[in-house]
């Protein structure tokens, strides 16, 4: 127990250090009665400069006690200069009392957020969200078709200069030719002059700016999205063999978009045509067969301004936060939506510019803008407040068009979707149809309705939970909810966050740059391929005894017989057959350059995958600047430098499971042995319950994921999260555990999963504020 | 051109999509180059040659009568140049069409290409920057005669191809520059977003009522979130207010709206293209500038003259086809009132600061990439010059015999201080700036 002393400033550092060090103050549960003897000094010593509840006191302290030290520091800020009226009055054991009272009361943000209960926020559109909305929206008047299986670019060959004298069309893999060695096709009679036409779709798996390149002594154009716009324009040649024409276009991923590539030779004295692209997260690589179709869509609206990027503290993206940036990037992207529209109109109104009804054509044009906008039909009054009272005389048609867009999306009900009520409800049918298939379309595809869920919502269907998970299962087969599983993958296993890292080269050579970028591919298909099967099984994560590797990849790694740019299953032997556990990817993110890491492995396993909290480490101790003896194996180093009991706390947790993966070194191959010594992957890990686990290696690190509880509900909010931005826990006391239940009784289906939890959540009205 | 993606003319004018740029505060807007004597050129193009008896005065010297062409011009006779006998004499790759257009301002041969005219060899583009260019990088040099774009690039129904038929300034080997020709897209090159910036004033009334509304729709709560989103309304609408007193030394002209960047609207569009482009010199935008009505082998159809049939196609009927040669010279009729009415602008304006109109501090350069339609021929290029901007003697008629237009182009760049020893094809510059201008 403490001391009752009398200390000054040396001892209360020894207090403090001999508090971090106490198991007190180890297992913050027991403490219970510190906080109460905390809470009592506060209400009698504190209370009357600071608040009842910290919020300052009107008039006289106005700053709220608020902010972010660390607790040792507040403590020593109490202990040596407060109260102010008396200070030096609160002192020991007081002070420390007083501080965990107060930091974890209202202090810092989580106590804050923990004092109130979880509750639906009202929220704007994210970015993703922002952005997909309105490609989706003027989908509805430029088309949409699915791609089918198909892949590889439709090339068709012309025997004359001018895109005269077709001769036939082939569909190729890439777009990599030296003409001077060979025509691409048969028919093509002269080597000095032909063209050629590329044309398709290009298909963007990931979100992000895509560089494209194209190495060509010869005429080049280049269409990406946009069939006015080039994005290349070399119709004239440069002539130079070895000359490289860049250019950025910003794509959303898991879409295609339509691509056309021209050339042509006439006398040029050297021909060759090699199309590249780096995409976002990527490396250099000339463009494979997969990211191509040979079936045409059509352009794309796809927002290009700027957006500062969404809130993410509560450890996904919300809406629940506004800047001035933010506003004025809604701006920007109206007008710049609007630009984008004008030269479409005619096109998207079905009409010309000699029509005689060409006003009414547009007019209707933007009364159907506007219900894709706000998610519902209009009423003939809001049809005459939101579109024709932008139409008058004075006006240009183009003008009132460019208003009405502007107006539109910067309104709130565009901006704030659940603002989308039947403006003419009462209390009884606020929410309708409308409003459920809006949260649906968010929810599974961050974006707006489809025709189908219009349609639904038009016959009143949507209040029914049986037609709602109707709704929800063809919305998953449909390429959007792919691409926001995609996207929720990526987050959960924080592929993004922590995409930086490189090798020891000479521990590592080759582990080069388009190895990595592979790697990330057969990761992402991977965890996919998981959820899109048909047993949709959680625990294959864990369990699946082969990953998607291409050519490149299986060369690295020694793996045998796979050819070509393709992803095909491998098996990279029995001992790494635990699917992302074993992925080379995930283990060299976790991993030093020259070294496994067991503690970031640990750390990544507890909080992301284990769904354990551990608070910040009370000292960064970096494992290179520690002295260690010589010889030591990287497990026995972590050990000794965690041992203390400060560090013991979180490391019990921690190390034992990042020894489990010792057999894989810093690019996940598999070993037995380091410095000479056997590897030892055996670790005894605490379950939250008190059970002790034995984990022997990462067979048992497999086993226990799969089958912990806290683990399935770890994945469950995840997943919960990404799919409605509000905290699960504000919908309802019952709706986690009840999810979580589910779950575990449905062979972990995750495809299940979501269904249930969407057509929960969609459905839940939370009980009337007052 | 097609309208082109908002993007790219964001990159051109050197802003981020995210910021609303304050343009109206940059010092070009506020006669930062006051006190400097102001010398300006412009250069407009009319395409597929001449009707040469309709067309040179037959006078030498000071005296000398307009022909038919040039009626339109008389009020400006003492401020003109017309110069005969200055041929465009670079050989090389292309035909007499390419050649004329991409070495009009470059003096200098094609690139061996890719692109095959009705003749001679494919070429690619010009091998050396346009004198205008030349000029331009001078006068940006030097801060005294620094402005905001240094030139400006104008357009009128100017085909959507990027090709050595249509293109005639370059900023350097194998850079061609491409002039504009939707008068809108230029007005928002030009004035920024002040068009924008109106329609957003304009819904910014809807916006707050339906922020309105939407509180009474939430809890106490969120009510905040929407009260924020409010302020920031409130603020944008104080900054559009402020941007808005600002204004302009001159302020950017009303542009007829609807017009369609076609053919029939040719007329429209010039005028809205020329008064742009005084607008932009008064307002010291640019020095130099260039205005390309169609392009070499422009097929303008010129119906509003009751011309059904077009340009180029009548440029190469013979001269024995009386009626085509009228139609041409009424073509060329309408160009030169066009030009007439940029004379008539910038001699209505007065300089900013006084020194006189505008009109006696720039030259209007009309010319053409041939002599003559029918016979391609590249010797009598058509040069008219007009104004006071390159300090020549003006009021007169030349006659030069077969002079290369290298040395014309070299004494364009020594008027406005820029002792070249050559430019384009050193060849032919040998006898330096071309004589008697001055």
């Amino acid at each position: 127990m403490l001391h009752k002393l009398t200390l000054n400033h040396l001892g209360l550092q020894v207090l403090l250090a001999a508090i971090i060090v106490s198991p007190l103050w180890a297992a913050p549960k027991k403490s219970g009665t510190q906080v109460e003897l905390g809470k009592r000094i506060y209400l009698k010593q504190c209370a009357h400069c600071h608040g009842i509840q910290g919020e300052g006191v009107v008039g006289f302290n106005e700053n709220p006690l608020y902010g972010n030290k660390r607790l040792p520091e507040l403590i020593q800020v109490i202990d040596e200069t407060m109260p102010e009226d008396k200070p030096k009055t609160c002192r020991g054991d007081d002070a420390v009392a007083v501080g965990r009272y107060i930091f974890e009361t209202f202090y810092t943000p989580e106590a804050r957020a923990s004092q109130k209960p979880p509750r639906i926020e009202l929220a704007r559109l994210t970015n993703r969200q922002y952005v997909q909305t309105i490609r989706d929206i003027f989908r509805n008047f430029l088309g949409r078709p699915e791609l089918d299986e198909l892949r590889g670019i439709k090339a068709q060959y012309y025997n004359g200069r001018n895109f005269r004298d077709r001769v036939g069309e082939a569909i190729v893999n890439s777009i990599d030719y030296d003409f001077d060695q060979a025509l691409p096709y048969d028919k093509l009679t002269k080597k000095e002059e032909f063209s050629i036409k590329w044309e398709g779709s290009i298909i963007a798996e990931e979100s992000g700016v895509y560089e494209f390149i194209v190495q060509s002594p010869n005429s080049i154009r280049l269409y990406v999205n946009n069939r006015e716009d080039r994005l290349i324009d070399k119709y004239v040649a440069t002539n130079e063999r070895d000359a490289e024409h860049k250019a950025t276009v910003f794509l959303q991923g898991g879409e295609a978009y339509f691509f056309r590539l021209e050339t042509f030779r006439f006398k040029d004295p050297a021909a060759s045509m090699t199309l590249s692209w780096v995409p976002p997260g990527g490396t250099r690589q000339i463009i494979p067969k997969r990211n191509f179709s040979p079936t045409l869509i059509g352009d794309s609206i796809l927002v290009q301004t700027p957006f500062p990027p969404d809130d993410s503290a509560s450890g996904y993206e919300r809406g629940t936060a506004i800047s001035a940036e933010w506003d004025e990037a809604t701006t920007n992207a109206a007008i710049e939506v609007a630009g984008r529209v004008l030269p479409l109109l005619d096109q998207m109104a079905r009409t010309n510019s000699k029509a005689a009804d060409r006003t009414e054509k547009i007019k209707s044009f933007c009364h159907d803008f506007i219900q894709y906008a706000f998610r519902r039909p209009l009423t003939d009054e809001h049809k005459s407040l939101y579109v024709d009272s932008f139409f008058d005389d004075e006006l240009d048609i183009t003008d009132s068009v460019k208003r009405v867009i502007i107006s539109t999306l910067k309104s709130p009900v565009f901006l704030y979707p659940e603002l989308n009520r039947n403006p003419d409800a009462t209390a009884a049918n606020a929410v309708d149809s409308y409003l459920i298939a809006s949260r649906l379309a968010l929810a599974l595809w961050d974006s707006v309705p489809d025709t189908a869920l219009r349609n639904a919502a038009d016959r009143g269907d949507l209040l029914d939970p049986i037609k709602v998970e109707q709704q929800i299962k063809r919305m998953l087969s449909n390429s959007r909810a792919r691409s926001k599983i995609d996207y929720f993958l990526l987050h959960w296993l924080q592929i993004n966050e922590k995409g930086e890292f490189s090798k020891d080269e000479e521990q590592y050579a080759q582990f080069n740059e388009s190895v990595k970028a592979d790697l990330r591919v057969s990761l992402r298909q991977f965890l996919s391929d998981v959820i899109w099967s048909e047993a949709s099984d959680y625990r294959q994560f864990f369990h699946a005894k082969q990953i998607p590797f291409n050519q490149n990849l299986a060369t690295y790694y020694g793996i045998e017989g796979v050819n070509g740019t393709d992803f095909v299953p491998v098996s990279l032997g029995d001992h790494s057959s635990h699917g992302l556990l074993t992925h080379p990817y995930m283990l060299s993110m976790l991993a030093y350059r020259d070294n496994s890491s067991p503690i970031h492995r640990g750390v990544f396993i507890t909080r992301r995958l284990l769904g354990r909290t551990l608070k910040e480490p009370p000292q960064a101790t970096e494992l290179g600047s520690a002295e260690f003896p010589e010889g030591l194996t990287i497990r026995e180093k972590v050990s000794m430098l965690t041992e203390p009991t400060a560090c013991a706390g979180c490391h019990t947790i921690i190390n034992p499971l990042g020894f489990s993966l010792e057999n894989y070194d810093a690019i996940g191959r598999y070993r037995n042995q380091e410095v000479g010594k056997a590897i030892n992957a055996v670790a005894n890990y605490n379950t939250v319950d008190g059970k002790t686990f034995e984990l022997n290696g990462v067979a048992g690190l497999a086993d226990l994921i799969a089958s912990s509880p806290q683990a399935h509900g770890a994945f469950v909010d995840h997943i919960f999260h990404q799919a409605m931005k509000q905290p699960i826990n504000a919908y309802g006391d019952s709706l986690r555990s009840k999810l979580i239940t589910q779950f575990q009784s449905s062979e972990f289906n995750i495809q299940r999963l979501l269904t249930n939890l969407v057509r929960e959540a969609v459905l839940f009205e939370p009980a009337q504020e007052p | 051109m097609t309208m082109q993606h908002r993007r790219q003319f964001i990159q051109d004018m050197g802003f981020s999509a995210a910021s609303l740029p304050l343009l109206m505060g940059l010092p070009a807007f506020s006669g930062a180059t006051e006190g400097t004597v102001k010398q300006r050129m412009i250069v407009v193009f009319s395409p597929n040659g001449t009707i040469p008896n309709d067309f040179w005065p037959n006078e030498v010297g000071a005296d000398f009568k307009l022909k038919r062409i040039m009626e339109s011009l008389q009020p400006y006779q003492d401020q003109m140049l017309v110069l005969k006998g200055i041929c465009d004499q670079i050989k090389g790759d292309g035909d007499s069409h390419m050649r004329g257009m991409s070495c009009l301002l470059t003096g200098i041969e094609l690139l061996p290409g890719n692109i095959q005219g009705g003749s001679h060899t494919p070429a690619g583009w010009a091998s050396g920057l346009s004198v205008d260019q030349e000029i331009k990088n001078f006068l940006q040099n030097n801060p005294k005669t620094q402005t905001r774009f240094g030139s400006l690039e104008f357009g009128v129904v100017v085909p959507d191809r990027a090709d050595p038929w249509t293109r005639m300034v370059y900023s350097g080997s194998n850079q061609p520059v491409a002039p504009i020709d939707d008068p809108y897209v230029m007005f928002n090159k030009l004035y920024g977003k002040v068009e924008d910036r109106k329609s957003v004033e304009s819904v910014l009334d809807r916006v707050r009522n339906d922020l309105r509304r939407a509180r009474a729709l939430v809890g106490k709560e969120d009510r905040k979130l929407l009260e924020q989103h409010e302020q920031f309304i409130r603020d944008m609408e104080a900054r559009i207010k402020r941007d808005a007193e600002h204004q302009l030394d001159i302020p950017a002209p009303v542009q007829k709206a609807g017009v369609k960047n076609a053919n029939e609207n040719m007329p429209d569009l010039s005028r809205m293209q020329i008064d742009m482009l005084v607008n932009s010199m008064q307002n010291d935008m640019a020095r130099v500038g260039s205005l390309q009505y169609t392009r070499s082998v422009g097929q303008a159809k010129m119906t509003w003259l009751g011309i059904n049939e077009g340009h180029h196609g009548l440029s190469h009927e013979p001269d024995s086809d009386k009626e085509a040669q009228e139609k041409l010279v009424k073509i060329n009729r309408w160009y030169c009132e066009e030009i007439a009415y940029l004379a008539k602008r910038l001699a209505d304006t007065p300089e900013p600061d006084g020194t006189g109109s505008m009109l006696d501090n720039t030259t209007i350069v009309w010319t053409n990439e041939l002599g003559k339609g029918n016979s391609h021929t590249l010797n009598d290029i058509p040069f008219v010059l007009i104004g006071g901007g390159l300090r020549f003697k003006m009021g007169r008629s030349l006659q030069y015999g077969r002079v290369p237009h290298n040395r014309l182009l070299m004494a364009f760049a020594h008027a406005f201080g820029h002792r070249v020893e050559a430019f384009g094809n050193a060849n032919y510059c040998g006898d330096g700036p071309l004589h008697d201008l001055t």
